[in-house]
């Protein structure tokens, strides 16, 4: 397999605090890796030096075999990286449609108008927002603003997706959906990188799951090593030996 | 007390911001005397279980019982009327203002206006650090100090349940034991409260009683003793 991310040694300070130390990790074609960590890990920073929006202060970053360190974000997007955010902010006075050809034209394949209809109809199919097609951004519910924010990434055509929390504030079975569709998107040959809360289902849905904590990689393995992992354990539920001198009432 | 039920009631809670439901059916209930964890992952729901208590986020549904009495239209201001007292995530002091003057105002309700001399004296002797900053402004003490403050500031309210949110997140170790085993101390002294905490380990090793909130519903509970050694607790956190 060859790696179509290959994130080498990537560190970024802001001010004093080290938000991403020394980060490693590859993602495989059509792998799904889930990156994980308490709230302040680093994760969606690392996702900002991923994408270029920010500049690594050291380390490389390898697409497809390219270094593409420093690139900003939409010379990755034409180059087939595409990402999801976790504060979804769609056009609102665009429909729903028009949204997901905004996507398709400045991607890869920068697609004229009538091409960009069409592949933004195939790609609302996939994410089932099809019968919305013509409504107001605007009006979608939560869910489906988080299908509509999946399907912008997807209408560039990408090789690589980055999802940020697509599954937060989504109810069980809104969360079932969103997963069989994620799943459906790997079919179509699409690597994967995704940051989640709701923790069963990354686990779940995982190939490999690369945790951090502070900004550093503290483990790297199938779902399960990682979620047996004592210092994965301790960034979790907190260090042992810290509770040790409390005591329960006499 | 009235009679031997609990303290604070809560059953079936659904809330939310907007059309994001967050809790999707809490029920807890909390016994006088007792020191209650409220533990689970980021984003499970804890904080905004806590603003519904208070009011601060308007319940969609359910119960919530402040003695047998419903208190789900009382406002928040006249919470700590009742004992009801809240010490937010964030610490919320009125940083301009000095550490006294945040004691001070956290006795605005009846109960604790006349408390408020024997209240200070108390607090302080909690938290001698207190004593030394006393005239400072609160924007110039550290994390720690000021989430001492936050403490002693509700305190100050004469609480009968006081709910803690995160004391530790971004102190240092030394601080948040120092936190602790103020905790502690008012567990003994016989507080009833109820604290929200990322470290878990932490929470389970002072609490009595601890409730597990997992994406918005309340997934186990039990004595603090038992959870301690429970997989299921690990599970709620890292999904495997």
């Amino acid at each position: 397999m060859t790696a179509v991310l290959e994130v080498k040694e990537v560190s970024k300070r802001f001010g004093g605090l080290q938000a991403v130390a020394q980060v490693s990790f590859e993602a495989a074609e059509g792998e799904i890796v889930g990156l994980i960590g308490p709230n302040g890990a680093g994760k969606t920073t690392l996702f900002n030096l991923i994408d270029g929006v920010y500049k690594p202060d050291s380390g490389r970053i390898f697409f497809r075999g390219r270094d593409v360190t420093g690139q900003p974000p939409y010379v990755l997007a034409r180059l087939g990286m595409g990402r999801t955010h976790q504060v979804v902010r769609p056009l609102n006075e665009l429909s729903v449609r028009e949204n997901v050809m905004v996507g398709a034209c400045f991607g890869r394949r920068n697609l004229d108008l009538r091409r960009a209809a069409a592949r933004a109809d195939e790609v609302l199919n996939l994410v089932g927002l099809a019968s919305r097609a013509d409504q107001l951004a605007s009006v979608l519910n939560v869910a489906q603003k988080k299908r509509l924010e999946l399907a912008r990434a997807l209408a560039s055509d990408p090789d690589l997706l980055l999802l940020d929390e697509v599954l937060a504030g989504l109810n069980p079975a809104e969360i079932t959906a969103m997963l069989d569709t994620i799943r459906q998107v790997r079919q179509s040959g699409v690597t994967i990188v995704i940051i989640e809360h709701v923790m069963h289902a990354l686990m779940n849905i995982s190939d490999r799951v690369v945790a951090l904590d502070y900004g550093k990689q503290i483990a790297a393995g199938t779902p399960a090593e990682v979620a047996h992992d004592a210092q994965v354990i301790e960034a979790y539920l907190g260090d042992p030996q810290l509770a040790a001198g409390l005591g329960r009432r006499a | 007390m009235t009679g031997n039920g609990p303290m604070l009631e809560v059953r079936d809670l659904t809330s939310g911001y907007g059309d994001v439901q967050i809790l999707w059916g809490v029920s807890l209930a909390l016994q006088p005397g007792r020191l209650t964890s409220l533990i689970g992952s980021n984003g499970a729901g804890k904080t905004t279980l806590l603003r519904s208590i208070m009011g601060l986020l308007k319940p969609w549904a359910g119960a919530v019982e402040w003695e047998g009495r419903d208190v789900r239209r009382l406002a928040p201001h006249s919470k700590p009327d009742l004992g009801l007292v809240l010490v937010p995530e964030g610490r919320q002091l009125f940083t301009d203002m000095t550490v006294l003057e945040n004691l001070v105002l956290g006795a605005s309700n009846a109960r604790a206006r006349p408390q408020v001399a024997r209240n200070i004296e108390r607090v302080m002797e909690l938290f001698p650090r207190l004593k030394e900053r006393r005239s400072q402004r609160a924007a110039t003490l550290s994390g720690g100090e000021q989430q001492m403050v936050a403490v002693a500031r509700g305190l100050m309210a004469e609480p009968r349940l006081l709910m803690l949110d995160e004391l530790s997140l971004g102190l240092s170790p030394l601080l948040t034991i120092n936190l602790f085993e103020a905790l502690q101390k008012l567990r003994d002294e016989g507080l009833t409260m109820l604290l929200v905490e990322q470290n878990v380990r932490l929470a389970l090793a002072v609490s009595d009683y601890a409730y597990v909130l997992s994406e918005g519903r309340t997934v186990l509970a039990g004595p603090a003793e038992e959870l301690e050694h429970n997989a299921e607790v690990q599970r709620a956190y890292i999904g495997l």
